[in-house]
């Protein structure tokens, strides 16, 4: 009577513990898929603001690609974590090149000022020395062609 | 020698701004009008005859039509197009509204800014229930198994409802429509089919 008992106090937890493995898995695999969304938006949210800085179309283009892929692999999930590793692993990439480009962007358009501003100064310095020195240049015209005449 | 100081830095300024406003305006991107845009495309990759020829359309004649997103906004987007099924009575969506009918599923790509995203849509009556003359499909859409709780009397007058969202970055969230210069901007389509008795 007594093996009966333990044998079935054996059954009933090895029960419980499958159920347990089971719900921990399911709960394993939608937080997965939760982090993996949330992984996703940031990358997103990253490019976005690369895009907002000015970078390039081409890059902003593949990253979108990227993004899309990442998306495909989470809406595939169902079944297992490996998708939406892949998903989380890939839009941590997409984070980095964003980021990337964020500061490329930047950079090259406060190098784009730079030399826009700096091109208006000195054509401002020359445009200004022309304009009040343009009466000597004048003279000296007038002094070549006097001294091109033909003496008679 | 004072005075011709004072004449070179008023031509240098003045000249300084004009060349500085040529090189802002030459750096400052050129304006233009944010929009999205969508179209449904028939299986033969126009905007009409949805289910030409086979209206009232009959159980499990498989459609597969595709949306076409464009995003004009200036700047990557995150687009959701949510589909819903509606009756002759149904309230359609507003340019600030949606549609108050439960919506069957969201399909959503990123779309980044000048170039146009295609989503497959594929839907078929995979059966009916009848009850009380009015009839309720269960659809098939892109492989997933819906249960309308929409009917109509006798089959007639049901129409797919797409609508587009944007994907909010403040809020975390899908919007309706999206973000226009002053408000949101709903967009939405809708075509219409019978279901054969």
């Amino acid at each position: 009577m007594r093996f009966h008992l333990t044998a079935l106090l054996g059954i009933f937890i090895l029960l419980l513990s499958t159920f347990g493995t089971g719900d921990e898995g399911a709960w394993a695999q939608a937080d997965q898929i939760t982090v993996s969304r949330n992984k996703l938006i940031e990358a997103f949210q990253a490019v976005q603001a690369a895009d907002l800085q000015g970078a390039s179309q081409v890059d902003i283009a593949r990253l979108a690609n990227q993004l899309n892929k990442a998306l495909f692999y989470i809406e595939n999930a169902n079944g297992s974590n490996s998708y939406a590793n892949m998903s989380a692993t890939l839009s941590s990439q997409i984070t980095g090149s964003a980021l990337v480009l964020q500061n490329r962007a930047l950079s090259q358009v406060l190098l784009a000022q730079a030399w826009a501003y700096s091109i208006a100064i000195v054509t401002s310095l020359f445009s200004t020395l022309l304009l009040m020195e343009a009466h000597r240049i004048r003279d000296f015209l007038q002094k070549r062609r006097f001294f091109k005449l033909p003496l008679r | 020698m004072r005075r011709k100081i004072i004449v070179f830095l008023v031509f240098f300024a003045a000249f300084s701004l004009v060349y500085s406003s040529i090189g802002f305006y030459a750096l400052s991107p050129r304006p233009s009008q944010p929009f999205m845009g969508f179209g449904v495309f028939s299986e033969n990759g126009l905007l009409s005859g949805y289910v030409n020829g086979t209206n009232p359309v009959m159980v499990n004649r498989t459609f597969n039509w595709h949306l076409d997103v464009t995003n004009r906004m200036g700047v990557i987007q995150y687009v959701g197009i949510v589909y819903r099924i509606g009756n002759g009575s149904t309230a359609s969506p507003t340019t600030s509204q949606p549609a108050s009918v439960p919506q069957f599923g969201i399909a959503d790509m990123f779309i980044a800014n000048g170039e146009t995203g295609m989503i497959s849509f594929a839907w078929s009556i995979i059966s009916k229930n009848e009850t009380g003359g009015s009839v309720f499909p269960n659809l098939m859409i892109n492989g997933q198994r819906f249960t309308s709780p929409i009917g109509a009397l006798s089959g007639r007058d049901f129409r797919l409802i797409f609508e587009l969202w944007t994907f909010d970055v403040p809020s975390s969230s899908f919007q309706y429509g999206w973000k226009g210069p002053n408000s949101r901007v709903g967009s939405w389509l809708q075509v219409w089919f019978n279901v054969a008795l």
